[in-house]
């Protein structure tokens, strides 16, 4: 049985079907009950206790087999509609199948025109089961979120590497999957980097603007994640997708291609994880909204770095102990921080000795108990005191850089708190045409 | 005519984004002007036109949401009395989830003959923390398993 809060209701409901119950017995408090007072909570408490045993010795569930259940997820099934193409929009809005901004419709002839950019078959399935709906996803399934976002046949490969890239489960064992990052009330968004020769090939953004481009084929791919996410993965609000505020990541994602040309340490990010640099590759991160960096002055490249540890240890998106994330590096800080030979492991452990924020003024602990969101350093760290300074994440190992953009003194660092897979995953896009 | 700025604003953003969002032509194309097609150039072989019109037309798309996939779960068997049973208590750590699950073992323990609380929180602290995948839960409910309880109460957030 689950004790839920009004407020999430729908998303406990929506998980309980998508990990294959039926139904469950759920008791439903007056939302909400955390940051109330102890006494607010054991006056909800109390209230509830007559219903959680009745739920206990009396619930039977409502049915007994779950929609879909035994359907084939190829061929997609082909709807007929009459009305003009705002009438369709409305019509896919309607029924979640668009997020509120125009699709290309996805006729039989356009998707079969995407299916020719790849040579893989069109019922082979790429993702058993995008979470939190499930939704099963075909190449066929592929190419039309493909159209609806407007890519091209020519994308077919980056859009199945993507796929490939999301649905992989984190190298590391506490990273957390693709679920959690779609459920959190957290505005956690995806952040897609393309590298490898297809970008300039395809005309992936990577130079001015590219996080934020006025770039068919950056928008295309983003929109397309984020139907991805949204649609066989059903997570939109205000059930599944629980984001209080969320922002525009959420609708479109973030998709940029690295700038091995301005990268002044030479080797790319996939080179730098074994793959060759002839390689294309997506790089699958996930996080929070990015903090800019803006630093005009710093020749030193000391003096850059502490302005970059001061960025990342801001408490409310970083806190203590977390996963890290990725600076999003323009060419010239890059430039910069190479300027005495520093190479990306002497920056990292710069960051990760000095992006040190007070255990004083972190989030704290709920009556000595560890929450979710509390400032937790394990007991190998030792005694603290207010006035300890406590690192960002786990390890230098958990701060990647990568280079991305053109001229200008802006850098992002995107932190992954603790909702991300993390290291990034990456996918050969190669395989897919 | 129905809806007519809403389809020249799509016909607008739908035009804007097939030309690659250049800026859209000028004049503005009226709302009962005729269909225009865009052509795509897959690989410079194959040409699809794509129909886009600010007219009532039949149209014919797929469905993009697919279908789900299902692992059948099967339900416990349902529990008609709490009298002499034993009772897990799960918290994942949301801030009060764990003060509500005590009070609720302190009303179980004063109002049910017999029964037995297990708080997993204190018995085994790893299942507090969210999981972080799949695997992760499963192993997280054989910890929990292991110790037969007859129900278990699981406090959710926020």
């Amino acid at each position: 049985m689950t004790v839920s809060t009004s407020e999430f209701i729908g998303l406990a409901r929506t998980s309980t079907e998508s990990f294959g119950a039926p139904d469950q017995a759920f008791v439903v408090v007056p939302h909400p009950l955390g940051m109330i007072p102890r006494e607010e909570v054991i006056a909800k408490a109390d209230a509830a206790f007559p219903e959680i045993i009745k739920a206990a010795t009396e619930w039977k569930p409502s049915r007994t087999t779950l929609p879909d259940q035994d359907k084939k997820p190829y061929p997609l099934e082909t709807i007929k509609f009459t009305g003009t193409y705002a009438d369709l929009n409305q019509m896919f809005y309607d029924k979640g199948w668009s997020l509120g901004l125009p699709v290309v419709p996805p006729t039989r002839e356009a998707v079969d025109a995407m299916l020719k950019g790849t040579s893989h078959k069109p019922d082979e399935i790429v993702w058993d089961g995008v979470p939190p709906r499930n939704g099963i996803v075909t190449v066929e399934m592929v190419a039309t979120l493909g159209v609806m976002a407007g890519a091209k046949p020519e994308h077919m490969p980056l859009l199945l590497g993507i796929v490939d890239a999301m649905k992989m489960p984190s190298e590391n064992p506490e990273g957390f999957d693709w679920r959690a990052q779609t459920t959190t009330t957290h505005p956690t968004a995806p952040l897609v980097i393309i590298s490898g020769p297809i970008v300039k090939e395809l005309g992936v953004a990577y130079g001015i603007g590219a996080m934020g481009p006025e770039n068919p084929v950056n928008l295309a791919l983003g929109y397309f994640v984020n139907l991805l996410g949204d649609v066989p993965g059903g997570s939109r609000p205000p059930d599944a997708d629980k984001s209080t505020q969320g922002w525009v990541g959420n609708t479109i994602a973030t998709v940029a291609g690295e700038n091995v040309d301005g990268n002044p340490w030479k080797e790319s990010f996939p080179v730098e994880r074994g793959f060759k640099p002839e390689d294309n590759v997506v790089i699958f991160a996930g996080g929070g909204m990015p903090l800019n960096m803006n630093d005009h002055a710093s020749v030193d490249p000391k003096d850059l770095a502490e302005v970059m540890a001061n960025t990342m240890n801001a408490v409310g998106p970083s806190r203590c102990f977390q996963n890290g994330g990725i600076w999003i590096l323009s060419p010239e800080h890059a430039a910069t921080l190479s300027r005495e030979g520093w190479t990306k492991k002497d920056i990292k452990e710069f960051l990760w000795n000095n992006a040190k924020a007070p255990f004083g003024v972190q989030p704290p602990m709920v009556e000595g108990k560890c929450s979710i969101t509390s400032c937790c350093p394990p007991e190998s760290f030792g005694p603290v005191t207010p006035d300890t300074l406590i690192p960002v994440c786990k390890s230098a190992d958990q701060i990647e850089l990568i280079v991305v953009g053109g001229p200008g003194k802006q850098s992002q660092w995107w932190p992954f708190g603790e909702f991300s897979p993390f290291p990034p995953n990456l996918a050969k896009i190669d395989p897919w045409k | 005519m129905r809806k007519p700025l809403y389809v020249l604003v799509v016909g607008l953003l739908l035009a804007s984004f097939l030309a690659g969002c250049s800026p859209a032509p000028a004049p503005a194309p009226a709302a009962t002007s005729a269909p225009v097609k865009e052509t795509v150039v897959v690989k410079e072989t194959v040409q699809v036109s794509v129909p886009v019109s600010a007219a009532e037309q039949e149209w014919e798309v797929l469905n993009p949401a697919g279908v789900k996939k299902v692992t059948p779960m099967e339900l416990a068997p349902r529990l008609t009395s709490l009298e002499g049973k034993t009772i897990g208590l799960k918290w994942n750590q949301k801030p009060n989830g764990n003060i509500f699950l005590d009070r609720i073992a302190e009303l179980l323990v004063e109002k049910v003959p017999g029964v037995k609380i297990i708080k997993f929180y204190e018995v085994e602290p790893t299942t507090v923390p969210q999981s972080a995948n799949a695997t992760d839960a499963k192993n997280k409910a054989q910890l929990i398993a292991k110790h037969k309880p007859d129900i278990v109460i699981g406090s959710q957030c926020d």
